[in-house]
């Protein structure tokens, strides 16, 4: 299969940015969850601002800051020699902006749901914060964290607008399997699109089915 | 030793009060609810930003210039919803609390044999009934080695069986472990029970300390004994032999002599401390016969109190004790009862510490 490239490629755009989310998304949605910050509606609409937004409008504004001339574009220059525009490192910054929703609320609520309760009992039992979150807080918080990585995941790989505008379409560096569907149907060439389309239909379908099983099976078994 | 002088405010209702506690003070908190009994553990205990100092033998806690974080305070609380960690079972439960614990010298066996946990050792947090959770609270709560020991109402929402069966092991525990515990309760029958010390607490104040038997009988002669003031007394006498033939135990109160219900785990000579509710005490002004009350004690009527319903609230001097009974005013008039008069107490029942 010629395109076999673009979903490897795909798959590994998809686990870099759902990697990295985890680790910027953990303490964003700790502090939205627990912050009394006059300005966390703020930073709470932000963070959801990916959900309303046109692709196309997020994907302008990231290639402007992406073009060399631009203070992160530049900075970025200076550090690896190489742009940010239309590159697999710029794609993971914009896949990690676009999906942030996507990591970060499911998080926040499962996060908000661990009883306040629990980790006064635990702080009189010599836990210390850092304790808490670790023992308490992230065990209590699993079924959370597997919804925000498995929307994450499947979310990125679906993403086409941004990646459009940012990536292009550069064989082995930003050609993602809903780039070489758009060209495949452009080209009438529908066998391959079948091929991708009903792949990506599959997998949707099974990491959906995932987050369902996972929260559905909390009605039945507690711990 | 714990001394604590501390002011908190939570929309109208303001917290200010001053404490005393003594190392082996087992102390109840005791008052309506809503008088700020919760607030004030949680205040010790770190988990309420109160103002002012709290001292706990060598170490301040909190003064003016900083709060000791509640991980850092040698306070266990065991409270009143259990607070288990759902994702845990009984044994990890326990485990939490060791692995964090400084070191002391609770014993980890004792605490499972005394409390009765060792059968539930492997059981989900969930899968517990209200009484074995609340074991496995206190039990975890000892384990984490505090030098205090606070409870929040540990017997409230339990049903009456489970209420008793942990009656129980709380007498036998505050007993075992020495440990200075502040108790929280609003039901005197408990605290007669379980504590030496009470704490009386109205609107956020402590209203009077003292030993469990003088403050109650300073509750029951104030006048407003109508809102949640205990009715009856809190006695104490000594057992002077038990009567395994009649089920009974011969206790001697001031040269008198009671029968209660066995009691054969204590030894005779054990000082041990009963609550008569007043309700369950009848007068009489002469020397009763063939009656099957058999305890009745001769005293001096020293107060007659009106309660609400025509009631007559009657304090009987018994040599150092008083006795509390809850009378009709119909009977007060028949009698002609009045303050200096010799008269019987005859005791219906008795709740046993």
């Amino acid at each position: 299969m010629t395109e076999l490239n673009a979903v490897w490629l795909t798959l590994q755009l998809a686990s870099t940015t759902t990697a990295l989310l985890l680790l910027v998304g953990t303490p964003l949605a700790w502090w939205l969850a627990r912050s009394s910050n006059p300005a966390r509606p703020i930073v709470e609409a932000l963070t959801a601002m990916p959900l309303v937004m046109p692709p196309t409008v997020i994907g302008f504004y990231l290639l402007l800051l992406f073009s060399p001339n631009s203070w992160l574009g530049g900075f970025w220059f200076t550090l690896t020699g190489s742009t940010l525009a239309f590159s697999f490192s710029g794609l993971v910054l914009a896949s990690m902006l676009y999906s942030l929703p996507f990591m970060v609320q499911p998080l926040v609520s499962a996060f908000t749901a661990v009883d306040e309760r629990l980790r006064e009992a635990a702080a009189t039992l010599g836990a210390t914060p850092s304790h808490i979150f670790r023992k308490l807080v992230l065990p209590l918080s699993k079924r959370g964290f597997i919804t925000a990585c498995v929307l994450s995941f499947a979310h990125t790989i679906g993403e086409f607008g941004i990646i459009l505008m940012v990536g292009g379409n550069i064989p082995g560096e930003t050609r993602m399997i809903s780039i070489a569907i758009y060209e495949q149907v452009e080209t009438l060439n529908y066998a391959q699109a079948h091929i991708l389309s009903g792949g990506l239909l599959i997998l949707s379908f099974i990491a959906l089915c995932t987050v369902y099983l996972v929260n559905g099976r909390s009605a039945f078994r507690l711990n | 030793m714990l001394e604590a002088t501390l002011q908190h405010r939570q929309g109208s209702f303001q917290l200010n009060v001053d404490i005393k506690l003594n190392n082996t003070d087992v102390c109840a908190l005791f008052g309506p609810s809503g008088c700020g009994k919760t607030t004030l553990l949680k205040a010790l205990a770190g988990l309420v930003p109160a103002q002012g100092q709290i001292r706990f033998q060598d170490q301040y806690w909190q003064t003016d210039a900083m709060t000791l974080p509640p991980h850092k305070r040698s306070a266990g609380l065991v409270f009143q919803d259990n607070r288990l960690f759902p994702h845990l079972n009984v044994a990890d439960n326990l485990a939490f609390a060791m692995d964090r614990a400084p070191a002391g010298n609770i014993n980890y066996a004792e605490v499972i044999d005394t409390l009765g946990v060792r059968a539930l050792l492997s059981r989900a947090v969930t899968d517990l009934s209200g009484g074995e959770a609340k074991r496995v609270a206190i039990a975890r709560t000892l384990l984490n080695q505090p030098k205090l020991l606070m409870m929040d109402e540990p017997l409230n929402g339990l049903d009456q069986h489970s209420k008793r069966e942990v009656l129980g092991y709380l007498a036998t525990l505050t007993r075992q472990f020495k440990l200075p515990t502040l108790y929280v309760s609003h039901d005197i029958e408990e605290v007669a029970r379980l504590c030496d010390h009470m704490l009386v607490m109205a609107s956020g104040k402590v209203t009077d300390q003292g030993s469990t038997v003088a403050v109650t009988q300073r509750l029951n002669q104030s006048s407003d004994a109508s809102n949640g003031t205990p009715m009856g007394a809190v006695i104490e006498a000594i057992i002077s032999s038990h009567e395994p033939a009649y089920s009974l135990t011969k206790l001697a109160l001031a040269g008198h002599t009671l029968f209660v219900p066995m009691q054969d785990q204590f030894a005779a000579g054990t000082r041990l401390r009963l609550f008569l509710p007043a309700r369950d005490v009848a007068v009489a002004t002469i020397q009763p016969q063939g009656m099957s009350i058999r305890n009745s004690l001769p005293g001096i009527v020293e107060s007659l109190r009106p309660d609400a319903d025509n009631r007559v609230r009657v304090g009987i001097r018994v040599a150092d004790q008083l006795l509390f009974a809850q009378v009709t005013r119909h009977a007060t008039d028949a009698l002609s009862l009045q303050e200096g008069m010799a008269v019987f107490a005859l005791i219906k029942s008795v709740a046993l510490a």
